[in-house]
């Protein structure tokens, strides 16, 4: 899996080696918006354990260097959650998890420009690696001992008292693979407010390539993060 | 430009082709047609694989079993279920990729027609502790010492019974005082409950009737013993009833998690184990004394490790089964909480749902609960009437050491 990440990588930089150097500058900046993490993975014949998106936080720092006025190659310190939620449906609908992932991600890419000379579209693509820092979840579940009364009910939590908890989840050496790289694509606008500012939105899509589990079962389910990120941030030109 | 998006484009493509299959998963509850011992392996091994409930502590390498009996399986898959010997041979091999499985409860069963194959790994590994013995061989004696106690009128206060249950089973249970001042209280199966939830009495819940009103209101009590010696354990919902007068709030004594993904190590938080506080008359500060043995099994472990929890609480005799979670032997469970226990056609899996720590976050699954005080099954002194283990109980009590 990294022999093959390291020949995209390195054939992707390769393509932009030609790049003239027309106008090269450096551009450094913060950005921070909304995370929207899905997991990609089957439920198998536990049928009603559904997997569903939930939402999260992202703060970055940018570093863009700019070879033309419509191509740059750029860099990123992000956190970024992503995050899931394990739900149950009909009779056990109470019964839920949010799992809250921390991640630290450095994304490599092409930055891509195009329009006027203040407001512009971009588009970003490239790949990034990153390390599993945290993990949270809180939820609701059955007791060790349930307790079920006479009658008839419409759902578990009728019946007996349920368990919630809300813990920091301990990293299993064993299954938890904490290293994570993928591809990534953005899309957003960028206004020059000043000769050397600039204010970008952008809507990201990071595409997980490794499984959240290291292998470690034969018949395992994989399970990947896909992440959309929806973030604002600002960008300083700081040098030629 | 438009050439280098196109690149990048066919490159996120390629890279997106990275990501693993998901595997094909067959639920083992379903009555698959299964043939061969082929496809039965198959079917065990995954459904260990995704619902067996102990894959953080157990020993054996799964992934290892397959490896080295998916082979020798697969040989066997033009023979059917026909051939006795081949049975026998295949069903040698399932004993051996099932024999170090920590799970106390745990069973496997394969049905071929009119013969039915069973292996439990721990009955077998309980059977070469020394001075091992039955259950039945400690009723025995346990019978003998107390008749021979009430014929020496040690004790009093004595109500016992017996009632045979709906799946004809028999419970029985017995409550008193020992010496004048211990209160005593034995049954043979967590059966207990059930009768009382009529308003009519039966045999059972008048010894609980008499249990509960001991431990509220006869005087001078200088302990109290719970045996649960050679009991197959049963009904959770027993344990309030057994030792719910002990607390005046619920009193966590233990924790559980169960299953909670597919994946081997994917479990839940581990969740507050509860004895029930049913209220009683008063407080007693005195010794609270379990009895339990190598066939103390289950919810008798349970019961073992809620009186050890207790600030008086003391286990007095031999380390337990190695039993501790709790089960629901039926397919229809199996989505309260997704794990466990499997049965179709061809096998079943005799598994629980959950797996279980005392306070300290300990394990006695497969290994058993070991006592604060041993004190070894004495076949000569029970034949003489004799119970060594309880005598050393009530020399606890009387000298609180």
């Amino acid at each position: 899996m990294f022999t093959a990440m390291k020949k995209y990588l390195l054939f992707f930089v390769l393509i932009f080696v030609g790049a003239e150097s027309l106008s090269a500058q450096w551009k450094v900046g913060v950005q921070s918006g909304y995370s929207l993490n899905s997991i990609s993975t089957t439920v198998g014949y536990f049928y009603d354990r559904k997997y569903e998106s939930a939402a999260g936080l992202t703060v970055g720092v940018p570093v863009q260097y700019g070879f033309t006025d419509w191509f740059a190659l750029g860099a990123e310190l992000s956190y970024v959650q992503k995050n899931y939620c394990l739900q149950r449906s009909g009779y056990y609908s109470a019964l839920h998890e949010t799992v809250t992932n921390e991640y630290l991600s450095v994304p490599l890419y092409a930055h891509f420009s195009f329009g006027g000379k203040k407001l512009r579209g971009f588009l970003n693509a490239g790949v990034y690696g990153g390390a599993w820092l945290a993990s949270h979840r809180e939820g609701v579940e059955l007791p060790a001992f349930p307790t079920p009364g006479p009658g008839n009910y419409q759902g578990v939590e009728e019946s007996t008292d349920l368990y919630g908890y809300d813990e920091d989840v301990d990293f299993d050496d064993r299954r938890d693979n904490r290293i994570e790289c993928g591809t990534m694509l953005g899309v957003g606008l960028q206004y020059q407010v000043l000769p050397f500012m600039q204010i970008f939105a952008e809507g990201r899509y990071y595409y997980s390539l490794t499984d959240m589990q290291k292998d470690y079962m034969i018949n395992q389910v994989p399970r990947y993060n896909n992440t959309i990120g929806l973030q604002v941030g600002i960008l300083f030109t700081v040098g030629k | 430009m438009k050439s280098k998006i196109l690149l990048i484009a066919i490159i996120a493509v390629m890279m997106s082709g990275c990501r693993k299959d998901m595997p094909d998963m067959q639920n083992p509850r379903t009555d698959v047609h299964i043939t061969n011992w082929y496809q039965w392996f198959d079917s065990y091994w995954n459904g260990m694989n995704y619902n067996y409930n102990f894959w953080d502590i157990d020993p054996t390498d799964w992934d290892e079993v397959y490896r080295t009996y998916g082979p020798r399986f697969e040989e066997l898959k033009d023979k059917g279920f026909d051939d006795k010997e081949v049975n026998e041979a295949a069903f040698d091999m399932v004993k051996e990729m099932s024999a170090s499985l920590v799970d106390g409860h745990f069973a496997v069963m394969a049905y071929m027609g009119e013969d039915t194959y069973a292996f439990s790994p721990i009955t077998a590994q309980v059977e070469k502790r020394d001075n091992y013995h039955t259950s039945e061989d400690t009723w025995k004696g346990k019978v003998q010492s107390i008749e021979k106690m009430d014929e020496e009128g040690r004790f009093t206060e004595v109500l016992k019974g017996s009632v045979t249950e709906a799946d004809g089973g028999n419970t029985t249970a017995l409550a008193g005082v020992l010496d004048g001042d211990i209160i005593y209280f034995t049954f043979n199966q967590f059966m207990l409950y059930v009768h009382t939830l009529s308003d009519e009495e039966d045999a059972i819940s008048l010894v609980l009737k008499q249990y509960h009103d001991l431990l509220d209101s006869y005087p001078d009590v200088k302990g109290v013993i719970v045996d649960v010696r050679s009991n197959g354990g049963g009904a959770l919902l027993d344990l309030p009833l057994v030792l719910g007068k002990f607390v005046k709030e619920d009193h966590t004594f233990c924790y559980q998690h169960y299953k909670k993904g597919i994946g081997r190590l994917d479990f839940s938080p581990w969740i507050p184990g509860k004895l029930e506080a049913i209220g009683s008359m008063r407080t007693l500060d005195v010794p609270i004394v379990v009895l339990a043995d190598m066939q103390s099994v289950s919810m008798a472990e349970m019961t073992t490790l809620a009186v050890l929890s207790l600030p008086n609480g003391v286990f007095i005799g031999e380390r337990t089964f190695g039993g501790n979670g709790t089960l629901s032997a039926n397919n229809d469970c199996f989505e309260e909480r997704y794990d466990g226990y499997f049965k179709n056609n061809a096998m079943m899996a005799y598994t629980t749902n959950t797996a279980m720590t005392d306070l300290a976050g300990n394990s006695y699954e497969g290994v058993g609960v070991p006592p604060t005080i041993e004190v070894p099954y004495n076949a000569e002194q029970f034949a003489l009437g004799v119970d060594t283990q309880l005598e050393r109980a009530v020399s606890y009590i009387h000298a609180w050491k």
